[in-house]
């Protein structure tokens, strides 16, 4: 009876070594099978204008941008990418691009860069394919932009449709002779152009003054051009053009004043010293997208900045083109390998999009890689930092 | 093959198989159902998803045509132009393509919507070629301009948004009346698939329950068998075998059961040789010896007789040791010889007790007289049983409960009983020096005495026999009792001996 219970004893105790081995081995497997594909990070830079000028184009998407990554580390699934946002500020200067560019490749080995300057993202078109970095400008999208190569997107308005509102609005109004200030540099020249081409057409003449940049003091020119007789005055620059609005209303120039849509840069405003009331701009506002969507996005901004960006399009711009390309990334783990970079995956998947519900409105990517789906209306600004739809 | 294993597995087999069976029918019939909702999931109920918003937008697109016409300032009207013919509709005809590609080339739904695709895609450039022609206010002041735009709107736009508006509606009502005839159709299959279920269910349950009775039946009928036969035998039936037919495991304890009541009845059989065999012994012996003790009495009376006086006193007392000795044997004889009767008288009758405990009370008169004892007993009931053996079954306690009394103390002996469903409870009550519990046990043995013969007489047979009296009707006799307190002698009786059964 001894040797029996002995037995069994052992005989139980051998059973319950082999279950411990047997739960050892398979918890190995289980927890290998969980496991699942190594964690994936994307690092994504952006490159804009964080001070010295046009910082409305600059503040605000960064922030955008970096709200739309937030929420979506925040809400990501397991085996999504970890994505990683870096910011280089340009000053709103293309010399600056490259310099920024390679910062953020040779730093963070960026895979994706967003870029608001229409001459910077020109400027890294070499180095972008070179390095097989997929580049979307959240600002602009205009013609020349469309001659970008492959790895370039737009995912923002058409830069002559925009500024074509002004002209078709000077011709609305009957006036008949024109002077645009233009800054010189290729986003202001096509808005320049876009209008003119319209003008042309309703026979409407037109002076084309290109200003320095860092110019203030327009007092002289501004006098010449009251005795020309311009009934319409277009602002197409930045800040500095707000020194020429108050000097023409202090010249006594009353004719009706229009900017492009950068006008709500504070700075603008400033310089201006409230000469800028009542000059009409193209824009866009939640009311001109999806408006529930667009009202959310502001409330979550102010929630995580405690303020409201400067200018609105820009920063829902930069929000939807960020989402638009979190929303492919969030597959990258699993399509990895059936590409042979990532680049050419995510080119592809990007051509593709053919309908996004964006806050600025649904976005559809056509073929030359641009957006289509958001587009600006005329407004007039009405105070400081305040813009109201023009109704006609 | 009919082992009981073999009968399990083929039971359950059976059963998985009818499961089985009952399965694939319903897939067979579910995959209908499928086939029916799928084309209602990814045909039908796009196709109309699809259809509704061609409505919505060529409505919508034309009115904005419209009201291009007629008014010349908005930029919401040309953004939403812009919305509806550069992202809403192409979005809408990319899903339409993606749609009919999954038809059938010669499905007339894929010609319509390939019409309506490519005249969407017609009248989009068309409206946005009139919102160009209307570019600015000055635009409208051009006649030429307006007539252009006009001619576009009315020969060109209206008969392309009527020409779709027509062509959704064909759409609508044949995707309208398909979904009808598909859904009616998927609700047939349903009703067919559910009454499939049903069917299917309740054979498969029947056919599962009948398997399972007769397998159950095959196992538990010759187990039943065997209980019963098991039975039998305990109750005395020695001679009786069971009958199993098959070659199971069960057939097989049959011929077990079988082999073991044979020995059992060859063992009993020499076992109740071997009883008569030493009752005939007992009862010869006791009857043989009777007649030397006789003479050996005799002879020593008359030597105590006839010598009187002329023995020594040794020579007296070893003759008056012989005189009570043989005394004592002749007791002993007889008890032995009554004992060894015992179960011979075995005709049973209706006795009335009081009538008995009467007789009995005359029998010990003497005893009764010179212990002056109170005998008590009231309306006893009338049994069924062995009226001699009984009788000395009461003689027999009464006398132990006069017997083994206190001195100085007058006995007082109570008969008493109880009434139970299958049998008589009796009690005998004496006030007498009462049984230690340590012996209560043993006292019903044979020749076992508890006191000496010089405290108290006797030969240790009487409860023995009373154990044995008890056992011939059936009963069960027991002693309640403390030292010095008297004693509580309890029996039962069955109320038909008869019956094989053992009363408590």
């Amino acid at each position: 009876m001894g040797i029996k219970n002995y037995l069994s004893n052992k005989f139980e105790i051998d059973i319950s070594i082999e279950s411990k081995w047997l739960c050892i081995v398979l918890l190995t497997f289980i927890g290998m099978g969980c496991q699942g594909p190594a964690k994936e990070v994307v690092n994504i830079g952006f490159i804009g204008p964080l001070t010295t000028r046009a910082t409305d184009l600059g503040i605000g998407p960064s922030n955008a941008m970096k709200l739309a990554v937030s929420q979506y580390n925040a809400n990501k699934l397991k085996n999504e990418p970890q994505i990683n946002l870096f910011i280089e500020d340009d000053q709103w200067l293309k010399e600056n691009a490259i310099p920024a560019y390679h910062k953020l490749k040779e730093e963070h080995n960026i895979k994706v860069l967003f870029i608001s300057n229409t001459d910077g993202t020109m400027a890294v078109q070499n180095e972008i394919l070179k390095d097989g970095v997929i580049v979307v400008n959240p600002l602009n999208s205009d013609d020349l932009l469309s001659t970008t190569n492959e790895n370039t997107f737009r995912i923002a308005k058409k830069t002559e449709e925009a500024n074509g509102i002004i002209a078709i609005r000077i011709i609305e109004l009957g006036l008949k002779k024109v002077l645009f200030m233009q800054y010189p540099n290729d986003y202001m020249t096509r808005a320049t152009n876009a209008a003119i081409d319209i003008l042309k057409k309703a026979n409407v003449e037109y002076e084309v003054v290109t200003v320095n940049i860092g110019e203030v003091d327009f007092t002289e020119e501004m006098a010449e051009y009251k005795a020309e007789g311009f009934d319409a005055y277009v602002f197409f620059g930045y800040k500095e053009l707000g020194y020429a609005m108050k000097q023409a209303r202090d010249l006594e120039i009353t004719a009706p004043f229009f900017g492009s849509t950068v006008l709500l840069d504070p700075a603008f405003y400033d310089n201006s010293e409230g000469a800028i009331i009542g000059t009409e701009c193209s824009f866009f506002t939640p009311a001109d997208g999806n408006f529930v969507l667009a009202n959310k996005f502001i409330e979550q901004y102010y929630n995580m900045y405690h303020e409201r960006p400067t200018s609105i399009w820009p920063a829902m711009q930069a929000y939807d083109a960020m989402n638009l390309v979190l929303n492919e990334l969030r597959n990258f783990q699993v399509k990895q390998n059936e590409y042979p970079a990532f680049s050419d995956w995510l080119r592809n998947k990007m051509k593709n999009v053919r309908y996004y519900q964006g806050i600025c409105g649904n976005i559809l990517i056509s073929e030359n890689r641009s957006s289509k789906g958001i587009y600006f209306s005329l407004y007039r600004y009405e105070s400081k930092g305040n813009l109201e739809q023009v109704r006609r | 093959m009919n082992t009981i294993k073999s009968k399990l597995i083929l039971a359950f087999g059976t059963t998985i198989t009818v499961l089985l069976l009952v399965m694939v029918l319903k897939s067979q019939y579910s995959k209908k159902s499928e086939t029916i909702q799928e084309v209602i999931d990814f045909r039908i109920e796009p196709a109309l998803e699809i259809l509704h918003e061609y409505r919505t937008f060529n409505n919508e697109l034309f009115l904005i045509a419209l009201n291009k016409i007629s008014s010349t300032k908005s930029d919401k009207i040309t953004n939403r132009m812009k919305v509806i013919t550069e992202v809403e509709l192409p979005h809408l005809n990319n899903r339409a393509f993606d749609l009919i590609a999954t038809f059938p080339p010669d499905d007339p739904e894929f010609s319509s919507f390939s019409k309506i695709i490519s005249t969407s895609d017609n009248a989009i450039i068309n409206v946005k070629d009139m919102f160009i022609i209307l570019q600015t206010n000055n635009d409208y002041a051009k006649i030429e301009k307006l007539n252009v735009s006009s001619t576009l709107l009315k020969d060109k736009i209206a008969l392309q948004f009527s020409e779709i508006d027509h062509l959704v509606s064909a759409l609508q009502i044949n995707f309208n009346l398909e979904s009808k005839t598909k859904k009616t159709e998927l609700n047939r299959q349903l009703i067919n698939l559910n009454k499939i279920i049903v069917i299917s269910s309740t054979v498969a349950i029947l056919i599962s329950v009948l398997v399972a009775f007769k397998t159950i039946h095959s196992i538990v009928k010759p187990i039943k068998i065997l209980q019963d036969g098991a039975k039998r035998i305990s109750k005395g039936d020695y001679e009786h075998r069971v009958t199993l037919n098959g070659k199971d495991e069960l057939n097989e304890l049959g011929d077990n059961f079988n082999n073991m009541a044979n020995s059992l009845s060859r063992s009993f059989e020499n076992i109740n040789s071997k009883n008569k065999e030493l009752e005939q012994f007992v009862y010869i012996a006791s009857h043989d010896l009777q007649e030397p003790l006789r003479t050996i009495s005799s002879f020593s009376k008359i030597l105590t007789e006839q010598y009187k006086g002329q023995l020594d006193d040794t020579g007296e007392h070893s003759l008056r040791f012989i005189s009570e000795a043989t005394s004592r044997m002749q007791f002993l004889v007889k008890d032995l010889m009554d004992y060894s009767r015992l179960g011979n008288d075995k005709s049973l009758e209706t006795i009335n007790c009081d009538e008995l405990i009467l007789g009995v009370q005359t029998d010990l008169s003497e005893l009764i007289k010179d212990t002056n004892t109170d005998l008590i007993f009231n309306e006893l009931p009338n049994i069924n049983g062995y009226k001699t053996a009984l009788r000395l079954l009461f003689q027999n306690l009464i006398n132990n409960a006069m017997k083994f009394q206190k001195k100085g103390v007058k006995p007082i002996v109570e008969i008493f009983y109880e009434d139970d469903q299958n049998f008589w409870k009796f009690g005998v009550k004496d006030n007498g020096i009462g049984i230690a519990p340590e012996h209560q046990s043993k006292i019903f043995s044979i020749f076992k005495r508890l006191h000496t013969n010089k405290e108290y007489q006797g030969t240790g047979i009487g409860l023995a026999h009373c154990q044995k009296i008890i056992e011939m009707h059936k009963g069960r006799i027991w002693v309640e009792s403390q030292k010095n307190q008297g004693s509580t002698f309890y029996f039962t009786l069955a109320k038909n001996p008869d019956i094989d059964s053992v009363l408590v």
